[in-house]
């Protein structure tokens, strides 16, 4: 009789996975699964953990992996997009324009171009012009958002325009050539929408742009009207708006830049945010008040906007060190747990409900800038800042972070995050705080120390290092994980070495030099009964001159299979 | 007043109530051969100020081209002598097939905060750099 349930509760459970369709429009209930025939969300699933439950390819048989074809789609900056899969056809968004690549043969099935105002410019707008980290799909649309902020609803088939919105009226400007105009400030979107019940969600940055404060928009899937509109940095009435002088929020910085993660029942969405702005904090409190909501990690209610709480990982942050991964969603002994290994070397954990602090588990090597987090999460010695003009001061890690931007992922079987990690210091001083043209500069300086790309495996809940790929003498970062239901991790290192792995111990098991860095993660997905791995690549290793991986700027796209 | 007058007049207001006119235009042969605030000792403490606020973000802090920001030109060893540099700050540099590029300062930074920056990078230069000869472009 026991087995007989259970052989019926196995059948319902196939029966419902058959129900989920995996081509047509695509519906709630199938943005809602973790990733399996198709790849519907930047990080895999709402949760951001990167895991596919595809086993057709796994650790047994990955050794036969070959190439089925490759693609490019003309990259002329770095491509950090991870594609979407769906029906047939793989999303793929660079340099302002979305390709439709056919999965039969990687030939491009449609293609939109947008172009950017005549007026584009401003500081540090040349290094992001042109990268994107992601589209979104739902119902019949792939939902793109172009760098100058406006929101493309295009047909997932032929790729024709149903809707633009531009955010301007709601305060989203975007960032103009210092030539051209008074106030260069401005938001500039390289980071992806993410798909949720009742609204696409838009996160808003302008950071690096001259520091205006960061927002998370709620847009309508229809017309992409505005619902609500997020604020990171508290206003002075909410906790936490004394942690900032009076004045300084404006420019404050704090914007999300990276695709977040969602829970459906807490209806929450969890953001990391970006520093806080200027890099030198003499206007905001000169690293002696926390400037809650950057470098911090904000979960905002996805119904009415509001947020629900922040937590601040860098108090002050004079570093930019920012927290700005996808806070992962992960249920630890029945608790769900907010998991985000970021820039300070340290992987957060976080009540997803409340916002508690719970703990911080060291994961590189070298880390000087504190001794560690209390039992409330805040940093124990801090080092002394240095003396604006002064000399700078030793740092590890740098800037760089411990993982960066570069994304990492989850595996439930292993109970192992895999993380795109680096070891760095850096030589760090403060400088008076340049003003052109309305734009206030960083008012910091930095000198790298490279270390090595250490691609590894860490235990989630004891926090253990369970195994490390270092590429010794190679500064970067694996351009992001992916892990499935075959006992597999997926990554490309900067110098361009495609890398199946076993999950559990880091043997690798297939591997293929592509020559160009990656600077996005991989998916997986089934095509016509195979699966499919695709790789994105290209731009330069590293951050800055790096010879040390000796490849040269480039771009691919590349599907593997059995 | 005839019309070609108005609408220089006017495009001149125009820049003026952006504020965008405040540092005219420098022609070729105004910039010196060689710098002016060379070994001067101020001038290279104030370019190394401007050089970390606004340069270092892609060059880097040593100026050797290991920038956050993407792939900068190693200044150590600048190779353009002293006006080709100032040509490059002014007018940027593209590269071809690429998105990533040197912006203009033109309009944007003074001249001689330009000069200073210069003469800060003199301090780093290594083997190969070359301010002292001529234009090279």
């Amino acid at each position: 009789m026991q087995i007989k349930l259970k052989v019926m509760v196995i059948a319902l459970g196939f029966a419902g996975m058959a129900g989920v369709a995996s081509a047509g429009p695509v519906s709630e209930q199938m943005l809602a699964q973790d990733p399996s025939d198709s790849w519907l969300h930047t990080n895999g699933n709402w949760a951001g953990h990167r895991y596919s439950a595809l086993s057709q390819v796994n650790n047994r048989n990955a050794k036969d992996l070959k190439v089925a074809w490759t693609t490019s789609v003309g990259a002329k900056t770095d491509s950090q997009a991870t594609p979407l899969y769906h029906d047939g056809l793989i999303y793929f968004p660079q340099d302002n324009k979305v390709f439709a690549i056919d999965a039969d043969n990687g030939r491009v099935a449609w293609k939109y171009e947008h172009k950017l105002p005549d007026d584009w410019g401003g500081y540090n707008v040349p290094f992001f012009t042109g990268k994107h980290r992601g589209v979104a799909i739902s119902g019949e649309n792939v939902y793109f958002l172009s760098n100058d902020n406006k929101l493309h609803a295009l047909d997932y088939k032929t790729g024709k325009v149903k809707f633009v919105k531009d955010y301007q009226d709601d305060g989203i400007v975007y960032p103009k050539d210092f030539a051209k105009t008074g106030d260069s400030n401005g938001y500039i979107s390289t980071v992806g929408p993410m798909a949720v019940p009742g609204a696409i969600i838009l996160p808003m940055n302008g950071t690096d742009t001259g520091g205006l404060e960061g927002f998370v928009l709620g847009v309508s899937p229809e017309d992409g009207k505005l619902l609500w509109k997020a604020n990171m940095i508290p206003r002075p009435d909410e906790p936490g708006g004394d942690t900032w002088p009076a004045g300084s929020t404006q420019y404050g910085g704090a914007g999300p830049w990276i695709t977040g993660s969602y829970d459906p029942e807490l209806k929450s969405y969890y953001t990391g945010t970006a520093n806080a702005y200027e890099w030198n904090p003499k206007n905001r409190g000169g690293g002696e008040m926390d400037n809650l909501g950057a470098a911090s990690i904000v979960a905002v209610n996805t119904e009415s906007g509001k947020v629900n709480w922040r937590y601040v990982g860098v108090p002050g942050d004079p570093f930019d060190y920012d927290l700005p991964q996808t806070p992962m969603v992960i249920s630890i002994d029945g608790k769900k747990t907010i998991v985000q290994p970021n820039k300070t070397g340290y992987i957060h954990h976080l009540d997803a409900q409340t916002g508690k602090y719970l703990k911080a588990d060291r994961f590189v090597d070298k880390i000087n800038w504190i001794k560690g987090y209390d039992k409330n999460g805040r940093p124990i010695d801090m080092v002394a800042l240095p003396k604006e003009g002064g000399d700078p001061i030793e740092i590890a890690p740098a800037l760089l972070g411990g993982v960066n931007m570069y994304p990492n992922a989850y595996n439930p079987n292993t109970g192992n995050i895999y993380l795109a990690a680096t070891e760095s210091s850096m030589k760090y001083g403060f400088e008076d705080i340049k003003l052109i043209s309305n734009v206030r500069h960083f008012g910091a300086y930095q000198e790298f120390n490279f270390g090595d790309e250490t691609d590894k495996a860490v235990n989630v809940k004891s926090g253990k290092e369970i195994w490390r790929d270092t590429q010794a003498g190679k500064p970067g970062y694996a351009g992001g994980m992916l892990t499935t239901a075959g006992n597999l991790v997926v990554y490309t290192t900067q110098g361009g070495r495609f890398t199946v792995a076993d999950a559990r111990t880091g043997e690798r098991l297939y591997e293929m030099s592509t020559g160009i860095a990656a600077k996005s993660g991989p998916i997986t997905f089934m095509h016509k009964g195979k699966q499919l791995i695709v790789q994105a690549l290209g731009g330069t290793p590293g951050f800055g001159r790096d010879e040390a991986n000796s490849v040269e700027f480039g771009h691919a796209i590349i599907a593997f299979t059995r | 007043m005839n019309g070609f007058l108005r609408i220089r007049l006017s495009v001149w207001s125009l820049a003026l109530l952006l504020g965008i006119s405040a540092w005219p235009a420098v022609a070729d042969d105004e910039i010196p051969d060689v710098n002016p605030y060379s070994g001067n000792e101020k001038a290279m403490r104030e370019g190394k100020s401007w050089y970390r606020g606004v340069c270092a973000a892609c060059h880097g802090g040593r100026a050797d081209g290991a920038g956050e920001r993407g792939n900068g030109a190693d200044l150590r060893k600048l190779e353009l002598g002293f006006k080709g540099f100032v040509h490059v700050v002014l007018e940027g540099r593209t590269q071809p097939g690429r998105t990533m590029a040197m912006p203009s300062w033109k309009g944007v930074l003074k001249i001689d905060d330009i000069y200073k920056i210069g003469a800060y990078l003199e301090t780093v230069a290594i083997e190969g750099a070359n301010w002292k000869e001529g234009v090279k472009h």
